[in-house]
């Protein structure tokens, strides 16, 4: 018997806990804990535990696939990649390089987005290159670098509990960042004052000092009335505004007509909470915010984003130890990916498109001329596809057939394409809509790098060869170029490393060796820089930070006589995403193996509906037939229903209305009516 | 010792503590050279219970519905785990009296039955374990095979069973003279110090529902059921029984650890589930660890080895909890 330990990180969240694989015979055995690895500190979440069972489900794909006559036939890769090459190549000429799409991994590696966006570019000469960054966190990246010059987590994740106040916004650390939540556990049991604004009264809720049970999309307003109640009650950090930052006055003019008793009806909180919360916020130093997708996911995410800053740096919590903004990335490698540029407006490292200087140092190093003109971003790629301008993607494990909104319009654009070529490592909706299915190799059958939310760069070990004729997405993605003309040679991803820290400042000091233990965080500018704990410390990266004036705005779709509840979509603790994984995951799925939508008792008690009721919940884009889960849990006026059953979608049911800067889709609320089923 | 180790590398599968290169946590692996073992540790992050009952396992494959067939996995070797600290051994004794009650586990058993465990006394005891309050350590009075004990530069060995005898005697060569060295009483010495709880009270307080409903709200908010102190616990032995298919199609009968801190570890057909709250679900794990193994195995279910102090995203100490149920009323 053969049995190994492969310290590894999780292929779930980007929290990026260290553990190990327990190989036994060249299989997946199961998963124990790490008690030195910086992030991980021994825990885990089941998610974490498990997940040595969720990569080797019997219906792995194992071959290429290629549909003829509507059905797949296995081929072998060289077939496979011919037919693909072929076609990029004659659609590509025909009808131009802008009528590709390449869209990279937030599940893939550092060294997969790298080759996806250099694909794009160098090979298919367009920058219609994205990731689901976009469907979650781009606002982030938008909103914070108007603010602050940068768009990321500014702190670490362990300064976390040693906040004095932590004020969390739209984030259910506890349930969608477990190794986060514990932190917050932690400085809550070490006396810090946690504040929390949920529309769902969530685990952290319940433990909170102050708890705020907001309306979705109210976000501005609530953010503005705090600033509101500090800047009258003359709490905000004076020395800090006039030395740090600008636009304050523009700021102090705008929030001034949210005043508690303003605000109040707009957010469905009393107004004496609200002047609880700013008092206690900006009294208790070091705060840190954290948010998630609460701000993000909505038509005005951006400014959702922006006005989070502007409370931040109203109290002078951003550039010091403890304190900060911190956007909790999603997925495991989300910010690698943005990182990597697998984005239509930046080169690796954040440099940006439509920068001339930018262009040609990419020019020289890669060898070719390269498109000035910014891309499209993924939202705009599908409609663009329905409108029949985009002739092709080339879709790199994602599955926007269950997770962009209203995917009934997604299907049409789907369908509309004349090539869809997609890795997988299981046939998700979106993989059956294919012409070509490529199995890609899981994350413990490669070697590469993942970047998780507080910046670190960590290494990921090979625990078990590929399974069936599975690769790592790398190397397809390298064969891919080469065929078509532009030979992608490396010897293994530690090359693809050092090309990047070539290339992009950030990453300058990384290389697989110097973040072998455990990881480094970027700016990590050169071979002897330690990496960086916390950004804007003593300045911003744009200089002084910047307050933006922002109204408040309602969701593109409120409620109205017919559809009178407010629909609000999102994660749980024992799934992930779309639950490719977790679904076949035997404790996982054990817990929650049905779609289920949250109402609240007394609106449930209108309706003459029980707990597990069978109802019908239903938007202007659908409906679905679920069970019905009655609690306090959500505000009353809001149903919530998570994303992860491909069989009953909540996607069917959401707002296809977009963030205008950013191109993120309203998730988090849309108009919906609740019927019982009898 | 080394020569002996070495011998035992060649021999058998020894299995010893190694410390990971990249994390350097220490776990129980198989090693070839007794290079590798790593003998400075307090505890190994996994129990070894992982070479008795592993977190997941293989019973029999099958396969066809025309040409089926089964076949029983069996490919155990004869094992000899080195290094083990006496809270460990306790955990293995009392998994033994679990998997051979009302039926024989011969997965388990089978394993068993192949290992030798040559354990070896701490010397020293950290903040978070506590063998001396659970009554069994840090020397064992009995229930080893063999056992090492720190006298200086060299170990005093104890033999403890058949199994042990027989190991000694084929090994004697590595062995020096008899010792002068009563067991007995360098394990009553050794129990003195380091208390944490009485158990006695810590039990009837546990029967007798002293405790207040309000230890187990707290533990209930703070669980998030990921496991970690079930799994990384010495003696747990549950389990659930999965049939999957490989994706190279063979199907199996998978043995894989579970919880009672899942929901679905209770729940039964038709949604019904008998532990009605968290708080139930909290108080359950006390008292069949500080009340009900004893009862039925005279021993106590937690051998206070302390991996699941450190181990909760809610930080739930289960140390601290015991010394709070002993104090209650």
């Amino acid at each position: 018997m053969k049995l190994e330990y492969i310290p590894t990180i999780c292929p779930y969240c980007g929290v990026g806990c260290g553990f190990y694989l327990k190989v036994r015979d060249g299989e997946l055995a199961g998963v124990t804990p790490s008690k030195t690895h910086p992030v991980s500190q021994g825990r885990l979440c089941v998610k974490g535990v498990t997940c040595w069972e969720s990569v080797t489900g019997g219906d792995r794909i194992k071959e290429p696939l290629i549909k003829k006559n509507g059905k797949f036939v296995e081929a072998s890769w060289d077939e496979a990649l011919d037919l693909v090459t072929k076609q990029f190549t004659e659609l590509k000429e025909k009808y131009g390089s802008d009528s590709l799409g390449v869209w990279g991994s937030a599940r893939c590696t550092n060294e997969l987005n790298y080759l996806a966006q250099k694909l794009a570019r160098v090979v298919f000469g367009t920058n219609n290159v994205d990731h689901c960054a976009r469907v979650c966190h781009s606002p982030t990246v938008a909103g914070l670098v108007r603010s602050f010059g940068s768009g990321a987590m500014t702190n670490s994740i362990d300064e976390l509990k040693d906040s004095a106040c932590i004020f969390a916004i739209g984030s259910n650390a506890p349930e969608a960042h477990p190794l986060i939540g514990w932190r917050v556990r932690t400085a809550k049991d070490k006396g810090a004052k946690i504040i929390v604004c949920d529309p769902r009264k969530t685990d952290m809720a319940r433990f909170a000092d102050i708890y705020i049970q907001h309306y979705p999309g109210t976000d501005i307003a609530l953010l503005n009335c705090l600033m509101n109640v500090i800047i009258s009650e003359g709490l905000e950090a004076k020395e800090y505004i006039s030395a740090r930052t600008k636009g304050f006055e523009g700021l102090k003019k705008v929030v001034e007509k949210y005043t508690p008793e303003y605000t109040a009806p707009i957010v469905g909180v009393e107004p004496e909470l609200l002047v609880k919360a700013g008092r206690l916020y900006a009294t208790t130093k070091p705060a840190a915010l954290v948010y998630t997708l609460g701000i993000t996911e909505h038509t005005v995410g951006t400014e959702n984003v922006m006005s989070v800053a502007n409370l931040a740096m109203l109290t002078g919590n951003v550039g010091i130890e403890s304190g900060g903004v911190d956007p909790l990335r999603g997925q495991n490698n989300v910010q690698g990916a943005c990182d990597m540029a697998a984005l239509p407006n930046f080169y690796p490292g954040y440099q940006k498109v439509d920068d001339l200087a930018v262009q040609e140092k990419f020019e020289k190093a890669w060898g070719v001329k390269l498109s000035a003109k910014p891309g499209l971003t993924t939202t705009d790629q599908v409609l663009q596809a329905k409108e029949g301008k985009i002739k092709c993607l080339y879709i790199i494990g994602e599955d926007p057939l269950t997770s962009d909104p209203n995917i009934t319009e997604v299907r049409k654009a789907l369908e509309k394409l004349e090539f869809l070529v997609v890795h997988e490592l299981y046939m998700s909706p979106t993989a059956q809509m294919a012409d070509v299915v490529l199995p890609g190799a899981s994350f413990a059958e490669k070697t590469g790098t993942f970047t998780n939310s507080e910046r670190r760069i960590q290494l990921i070990n090979k625990a078990i060869e590929p399974i069936g004729n599975s690769r790592p997405d790398w190397q397809i993605v390298c064969d891919v170029a080469t065929k078509m003309g532009y030979p992608f040679r490396y010897a293994s991803t530690v090359e693809i490393m050092d090309e990047i820290a070539s290339l992009a400042p950030i990453y300058g000091g990384i290389s697989h060796d110097r973040i072998r233990k455990i990881g480094l965080q970027w700016p990590c500018l050169d071979k002897k820089h330690p990496g960086t704990k916390y950004l804007h410390k003593d300045k911003f990266a744009r200089g002084l930070g910047k307050f933006h004036g922002i109204e408040d705005k309602p969701p593109a779709e409120v409620p109205d006589d017919q559809y009178r509840l407010i629909l609000s979509t999102g994660r749980m603790r024992f799934h992930y995403n779309t639950g490719t994984m977790t679904r076949r995951t035997h404790l996982l799925e054990r817990e929650f193996p049905f779609m289920f939508v949250e109402v609240n008792g007394q609106d449930a008690e209108k309706l003459g509906i029980k707990d597990m009721d069978d109802c019908r919940v239903s938007t202007r884009r659908g409906q679905l037939t679920v069970k019905a889960r009655v609690s306090d849990k959500v505000k009353q006026g809001v149903l919530w229903m998570p994303f992860h059953y491909i069989e009953a979608p909540a996607n069917l049911l959401t707002n296809d209305a977009f963030c205008p800067i950013s191109r993120t889709g309203e998730y988090k609320a849309c108009a919906a009516k609740l019927e019982k089923v009898t | 010792m080394l020569e002996l180790l070495e011998r035992l590398s060649k021999e058998k599968m020894l299995v010893a503590p190694v410390r990971n290169e990249q994390l350097e946590d220490v776990n129980f692996l198989p090693v070839t050279d007794p290079a590798q073992i790593c003998f400075d540790y307090d505890n190994t992050t996994t129990p070894p219970k992982e070479f008795f009952f592993p977190q997941s396992e293989c019973m029999f494959t099958f396969s066809g519905a025309s040409n089926s067939s089964v076949e029983v996995k069996d490919t155990n070797e004869e094992i000899v785990l080195f290094g083990v600290r006496s809270c460990d051994v306790e955990g293995i004794e009392l998994l033994d009296k679990f998997y051979e009650r009302s039926f024989e586990d011969n997965y388990y058993l089978s394993r068993r039955a192949k290992s030798v465990i040559i354990s070896v006394a701490c010397s020293e005891l950290n903040e978070q374990c506590f063998c001396t309050s659970t009554g069994i350590g840090p020397v064992l009075e009995e229930g080893f095979d063999i056992q090492l004990v720190s006298a200086g530069d060299s170990y005093a060995v104890q033999v403890g069973s058949e199994k042990g005898l027989q190991f000694f005697e084929k090994y004697q060569n590595f062995f020096g003279p008899s010792l002068d060295v009563d067991i007995k009483v360098l394990a009553k010495e050794a129990k003195k110090s380091n208390h944490k709880f009485d158990l006695q009270r810590v039990y009837n307080n546990l029967k007798k529902e002293k405790v207040s409903e309000v230890l187990w709200e707290n533990i209930a908010g703070r669980c998030q059921s990921c496991g970690l102190c079930l799994f990384l616990c010495p003696t747990c032995s549950c389990y659930s029984v999965v049939d999957r298919f490989t994706p190279l199609g063979e199907g199996r009968r998978t043995r894989q650890w579970d919880a009672c801190y899942f929901r679905g570890f209770t729940r039964m057909a038709g949604g019904y589930n008998p532990v009605r709250n968290r708080q139930e679900m909290a108080k359950r794990k006390y008292y069949h660890k500080l009340v009900q193994q004893i009862d039925e195995f005279g021993m106590s279910g937690c051998t206070g080895c302390g991996r699941c102090n450190l181990a909760c995203v809610g930080n739930v100490n289960w140390l601290e909890n015991i010394i709070k149920i002993e104090g209650s009323n």
